[in-house]
């Protein structure tokens, strides 16, 4: 189509596409990573999402008010993100310690079930506390543009795309060079054998759940600042759409969760160039379904066989 | 007997798997500086008292001391840190980590990082295959390199015990006598061992004392000189694995 | 005769003789309201969700009403508000439940054009009134159903207005945009009619997903078509991030212009911030400032609807007064078809201008205005244009 010929078309989408890719990277990565360690999917993840964007927005409200953000703008953001890492990562250690642990070696369909109550009763209680009305993020800074000619960038899209990809560079490399993220690779692999290397596999569990929700809230803060409207129901579609970008790089995969939400995030920004804008959420939808159809595994994802 | 108290001693102890009595009343002591060997037939419940004295499995009745500390309610990891280290059946090394990753775990309880680096160093002097290979993700190995991680990772905790479960299974007889070789020298070296081992033939070789468990009982417990003599365990035991 | 014709020719005979007796005739039934107790005035409004700021504000508006009222004949009344979603089934609910609820005379709603349609025929089956002070699809007057009519305007009216100015300010190329519900889809498309009609060119139009917040890909490919304005039918919601992101993707010299759903002080203005800057949307002329002082004392800034529903329960109350008749026990009789023929032929001056209606339950001489956000002594407000 001529949408493609058209370089600023192109550039545009694939700013979109990074931005909100970067977004379902960040909380897809909380799916894979618990997946990894525990093989179940924490369902109530984009609750952990929605609170967090609801401690950021409770700290900014709060520099607003007591005009701490009027001198110090920037101070002000980080502590929200702060705040709100600190918020998702307690809510997802009691989750884990509350919800899952206690049915570990239950059926696998039973922490299935008690997630997605863990997640009806957390958008309840934040329906509780806001009166199920939509909030709005303090606008704090104001939206500029980085003009580059005949396209540009705002400073929100500029922040949320180098953001994200510094906690996923910063996720890659505890993981990878850390003695903490080298154990959470050794339970992932062998929970038993983990144990009889003196790793206390429980702490392992809970580090891993704290590091998701932590990342999630990040999600959220960046969330309140780009769209400015947050409520209780927020984490849902966002939640099954970073599942689905886990699915997409293999869920389990650290690099296929990143992966698969920067593919996701393109993939709806160039989508609509070719199908109505009403049918956006169609494309990450159909996109799941043919990925579990013709490649279960993922992007990433290694065909599931027995070790050697 | 002699020696006075031993370094590992388990007093009758009985494990169920659901409502299967697996173990039904087994006592036994390890000494400092043995080399202990547990054979017995497959299902005999060889590996069952190794994963109780590892905390893996939960013991119903008696007792389990290390050190004249009971340990049989400790989880997995803190029996580790007390000094037991077990390289498990089927060597269960970690197949995604790279080599010296899965050493690094080995010593996952230990911080004094300048003798974790001494101590790789020690056990790629037992084990050069290992060195050559450090960089390389664990899975990639042969199964007899995999077998020789297994093992160095556990020495990377130094235990004062250390727990083999099977370590020739599915290996090239060439390969089993390298093992054993080292198995030997770790001993050498100051490491308590208990070893359980179908292959009761190389076992003797380097065991000083055994028992014989069958079906969850231990049927025979004496010095290895005299149990090669026993009718029964040349019988069951070692006369298959003369030809 | 067959024993049923019987049947039916002695039932005939009873009804015709009979009937001129029963002592409160009413050909719909009536309302009773037993000595010593209130006055139910049912209302259907969005009290959680999205749109929440806009369906308290009509509530707070209508409860404005019936305290200002104090009581009827006696009784005292009662608001008795339910959360309509904005959307058809909770609404439909709603209705079900107040049309059977004896003391009910009547309801101020929906507030949604897409809750009021299917709530309308459960209030037209039991032919219960009702008076929306906020939905105003076009079909909602057109489907002759006599127990509906609105304060608000019709769409009819906001579409030609809205595509009169812009077509006035040279805006002839331009993209619509709408939230596919009853409301946004049928005035965006009206809309975009009106600008052909009046030789404007519609370049694209595209639906939006309610609840969606990340529009930069459609607006994107809006953007190489380079239009004039983009009109968008909606609520402020998404009517507020279609502006912000139209600023964000690059789309910072087209206009941006939508309807009633965006003009809410808290919703668009306060959620835009700089970017709701110099944004039009349409609504009613100015209510009252004397009203708006006295409801701001009571409630904070009001948003959209509330006057609209001030004057809906008001009409109701008068309509309830007239049509009421005392009994000697001191209860109240209502006749439904009088309660509705008194609504028909209100001619009453609220808050928001004259009201009367017409055959369908439409304002007559309801007119739209244009509004313009402006950022003026530092204060961002809504500012009425001559047009």
């Amino acid at each position: 189509m001529s949408y493609l010929l058209n370089p600023q078309v192109i550039i545009d989408q694939i700013i979109n596409g990074l931005t909100i890719g970067g977004i379902y990277a960040l909380i897809a990565l909380g799916y894979t990573l618990v997946y990894g360690i525990l093989f179940m999917i924490n369902f109530a993840h984009g609750e952990i999402f929605m609170f967090g964007s609801f401690g950021g927005f409770a700290a900014l409200t709060y520099f607003v008010n007591s005009g701490f953000s009027d001198t110090h703008p920037g101070l002000s953001i980080v502590a929200a993100f702060l705040a709100a890492m600190v918020v998702s990562a307690i809510l997802g250690a009691l989750l884990e310690r509350i919800a899952y642990r206690p049915l570990r070696n239950a059926p696998r369909l039973a922490p299935l079930i008690s997630a997605i109550g863990a997640s009806i009763f957390l958008q309840n209680v934040m329906m509780l506390i806001i009166k199920a009305r939509m909030q709005v993020y303090p606008d704090i800074i104001q939206e500029e543009f980085l003009e580059f000619g005949w396209f540009s960038i705002s400073y929100f899209q500029l922040f949320i795309i180098s953001g994200s990809v510094l906690l996923m560079v910063g996720l890659y490399l505890f993981i990878q060079k850390t003695k903490t993220g080298k154990a959470m690779r050794a339970v992932a692999e062998d929970r038993d054998a983990a144990s009889l290397m003196g790793i206390d596999v429980n702490r392992i569990i809970l580090i891993t759940f704290v590091i998701g929700s932590a990342l999630a809230a990040a999600a959220g803060v960046m969330v309140g600042i780009y769209y400015t409207q947050i409520d209780h129901m927020m984490g849902f579609i966002p939640g099954i759409k970073a599942f689905t970008a886990a699915v997409l790089g293999g869920i389990g995969n650290v690099p296929g969760a990143m992966l698969g939400g920067y593919f996701l995030g393109l993939a709806e920004a160039f989508g609509v160039l070719f199908m109505p804008a009403e049918y956006k959420d169609v494309i990450a939808f159909g996109l799941l379904v043919l990925v579990l159809i013709f490649r279960p595994s993922g992007i990433l994802g290694e065909v599931v066989s027995e070790r050697a | 007997m002699n020696k006075g108290q031993g370094l590992l001693t388990v007093r009758d102890i009985h494990i169920y798997y659901g409502n299967i009595h697996a173990i039904k009343g087994i006592s036994l002591v390890v000494r400092k500086g043995e080399i202990v060997t547990l054979i017995g037939s497959n299902g005999a419940g060889k590996t069952t008292v190794l994963n109780a004295v590892s905390g893996v499995l939960k013991t119903r009745q008696g007792s389990i001391d290390f050190e004249g500390t009971r340990i049989n309610r400790l989880s997995p990891h803190s029996i580790v840190r007390m000094g037991i280290s077990q390289v498990p059946e089927g060597r269960k090394i970690f197949s995604r980590l790279t080599v010296t990753e899965n050493l690094e775990m080995g010593a996952f309880i230990r911080n004094d990082i300048k003798e974790i680096v001494k101590d790789m160093e020690g056990v790629f002097e037992l084990f050069p295959r290992l060195r050559e290979r450090r960089g390389q993700i664990a899975g990639t190995l042969s199964g007899g390199e995999q077998q020789m991680l297994a093992t160095a990772r556990a020495l990377m905790a130094r235990p004062q015990l250390l727990l083999l479960d099977e370590p020739s299974m599915g290996l090239a007889p060439l390969l089993v006598e390298t093992i054993f070789d080292t198995i030997q020298r770790i001993s050498e070296e100051g490491t308590t061992i208990l070893l359980v081992e179908q292959n009761a033939l190389m076992a003797f070789v380097i065991a000083t004392r055994g028992y014989v468990i069958q079906t969850g009982r231990i049927a025979l417990e004496d010095k290895i000189e005299n149990l090669s003599k026993n009718e029964m365990v040349r019988d069951l035991y070692l006369g298959g694995d003369l030809d | 005769m067959t024993k049923k014709t019987q049947i039916i020719v002695l039932l005939a005979f009873f009804c015709l003789v009979l009937g001129p007796f029963s002592v409160h005739a009413d050909e719909w039934g009536t309302i009773t309201i037993p000595a010593g107790k209130p006055i139910k005035i049912g209302m259907g409004t969005m009290l959680t969700g999205d749109y929440a700021s806009l369906g308290i504000d009509i509530k707070h508006g209508a409860e404005m009403a019936v305290l200002d009222h104090g009581s009827i004949l006696g009784h005292s009344l009662v608001l008795q508000a339910e959360d309509d979603g904005c959307s058809g089934p909770p609404s439909v609910a709603i209705a079900e439940k107040l049309c059977n609820d004896p003391s009910v005379v009547g309801l101020v709603g929906y507030m949604c054009s897409g809750g009021s349609k299917p709530a309308s025929d459960i209030h037209d089956k039991y032919k219960v009134v009702m008076v929306s002070p906020s939905s105003t699809a076009l079909e909602l007057t057109a489907r002759g159903i006599p127990i509906f009519f609105r304060t608000c305007w019709n769409d009819r009216i906001q579409a030609e207005r809205a595509a009169a100015f812009a077509i006035k300010r040279g805006w002839t190329s331009v993209v619509v945009l709408h939230d596919k519900s009853d409301y946004g889809q049928s005035l965006a498309e009206d809309f975009g009619k009106n600008i052909e009609k009046r030789g404007g060119k519609v370049l694209a139009s595209e639906g939006l997903t309610r609840g969606d917040k990340d529009f930069s890909p459609v607006l994107t490919k809006i953007k190489p078509l380079r239009p004039k304005l983009i009109y968008f039918g909606g609520m402020a919601a998404e009517g507020v991030l279609v502006a912000r992101q139209m600023k964000r993707v690059g789309l910072r010299k087209t206009h941006f212009m939508s309807d009633d759903g965006c003009y809410t002080e808290k919703d668009f203005i306060q959620a835009g911030g700089k970017a709701s800057n110099g944004c039009y949307v349409t609504y009613a002329k100015e209510p009252d400032p004397v009203w708006v002082k006295r409801f701001e004392a009571k409630y904070g800034p009001r948003q959209t609807f509330s006057p609209q529903a001030y004057d809906a329960a008001t009409i109701l109350m008068r309509a309830v007064e007239k049509a009421a008749k005392k009994q000697p026990d001191g209860s109240l009789i209502i006749g439904k078809k009088a309660l509705r023929d008194a609504i028909a032929a209100t001619a009453y001056d609220g808050i928001t201008g004259r009201i009367a209606f017409d055959a369908h339950g439409d304002r007559t001489g309801s007119v739209v205005k244009i509004y313009k956000v402006v950022d003026e002594n530092g204060k961002r407000f809504f500012k009425q244009l001559e047009f």
